[in-house]
């Protein structure tokens, strides 16, 4: 066994460990590539997506007036006249009346002995107005209890009624018919 | 160099790192980032735009070509409801009523009434014809001819009329069993 000289052997207890300089070194290339990373991130948003954003903006903005530009203008005042034609006739058939209905409901509701000689139609105030002559005041009265009877109507109103040569009476009645009764053709 | 130096040192240089980071993501990754918020919102309200008006442009496209298929109902259509005045058309339409039911036709007038507005924006106005008229025949004649006139393809509203025998006006000339008629009615189209 080798002999070690006892001095030696002595310093050799007090030998202090050189210091460990590898956490400040990795700290600091930690803390570069961080650095770098985050030159790169910024680089890469600056750069990289804000262009593809405004690339794409620009993109749609251009579809966009392509799109408008598809439709033909022909074809669109065309499209806007058939439109406006739908819409007017809509309206227009709305408010269409068949006023000849009254010629059947008078038909049907005439009792015997009673002619009219006159008949006037408003739509705007929706009222009608007939004028008639009785053979006898008992025909006028069976007359208007037909009339009071009709469901066509809302209301019958002997407006003037005078006696005439020969015990015949002449009259004037004024009526309301409801509301949907002018809207369909009476078959 | 004492390796308690280098250690300092390298401490240093990772705090400036560290603190250029820092900066870096401060002044120069957040304002940029936030500039990118806004500027993809810009791009996603450019794609709604898009597509919304794609969708709009497709049936847009389906209605034309569905409207150019209908022939036959744009036909019928501008028949009911023409578009301009279309005074002789309304003038025939009336005298092939009146010849179709054999009544006599002693008076008519056509006048223009002012056009209706329409509550729907891109919709154009209503327009109406007003004809006054005057009729006569027989009974059965003049009610026919109320009747094709109001089931007329060219719509017609007839909005009062004055029905009398020919007595009752105090015509003895005319023979029995004739009746006239007074007629206002109104006749529509579309403006140009």
């Amino acid at each position: 066994m080798e002999q070690r000289d006892p001095q030696t052997a002595l310093a050799d207890q007090f030998v202090v460990d050189a210091p460990n300089a590898g956490l400040p070194w990795r700290l600091m290339v930690f803390s570069i590539v961080l650095f770098v990373f985050s030159l790169f991130i910024f680089a890469g948003i600056k750069f990289g997506y804000t262009s593809y954003l405004n690339t794409r903006q620009d993109n749609l903005k251009a579809e966009t007036q392509a799109l408008a530009k598809k439709i033909n203008p022909d074809d669109q005042i065309k499209y806007v006249n058939f439109y406006s034609q739908t819409l007017n006739l809509k309206k227009v058939l709305d408010r269409h009346i068949f006023s000849a209905n009254l010629f059947n409901f008078l038909q049907s509701k005439t009792a015997i002995n009673v002619y009219y000689t006159n008949a006037t139609f408003s739509a705007e105030e929706g009222h009608v107005t007939v004028q008639g002559i009785a053979a006898t005041s008992e025909a006028l009265v069976q007359q208007l209890s037909v009339f009071d009877a009709a469901p066509e109507l809302k209301s019958a109103v002997l407006t003037q009624m005078r006696f005439a040569e020969g015990g015949k009476v002449s009259f004037e009645v004024e009526f309301v018919f409801r509301d949907n009764f002018f809207q369909f053709p009476a078959l | 160099m004492r390796a308690s130096s280098k250690r300092v040192i390298s401490i240093g240089i990772a705090a400036l790192f560290l603190l250029g980071t820092l900066l870096v993501y401060g002044s120069l990754i957040r304002p940029t980032y936030t500039e990118i918020e806004k500027k993809r919102a810009e791009v996603n309200a450019a794609e709604t735009v898009f597509n919304n008006q794609k969708q709009a442009t497709d049936q847009v496209t389906k209605a034309f070509t569905d409207m150019k298929n209908a022939t036959k109902v744009r036909e019928v259509i501008s028949q009911a409801l023409p578009v301009g005045p279309a005074m002789t058309q309304a003038l025939h339409q009336v005298e092939s009523v009146v010849r179709a039911n054999k009544v006599v036709i002693d008076s008519l007038t056509i006048k223009q009434k002012t056009s209706e507005p329409n509550k729907q924006v891109l919709a154009k106005r209503l327009g109406k014809l007003q004809l006054n008229f005057s009729v006569s025949g027989s009974y059965e004649s003049i009610r026919d001819f109320l009747k094709s006139l109001e089931s007329n393809v060219r719509v017609t509203n007839v909005t009062n009329f004055d029905f009398s025998s020919a007595s009752a006006t105090g015509d003895k000339a005319v023979a029995a069993g004739t009746y006239s008629m007074q007629i206002v009615a109104e006749m529509y189209y579309q403006e140009e």
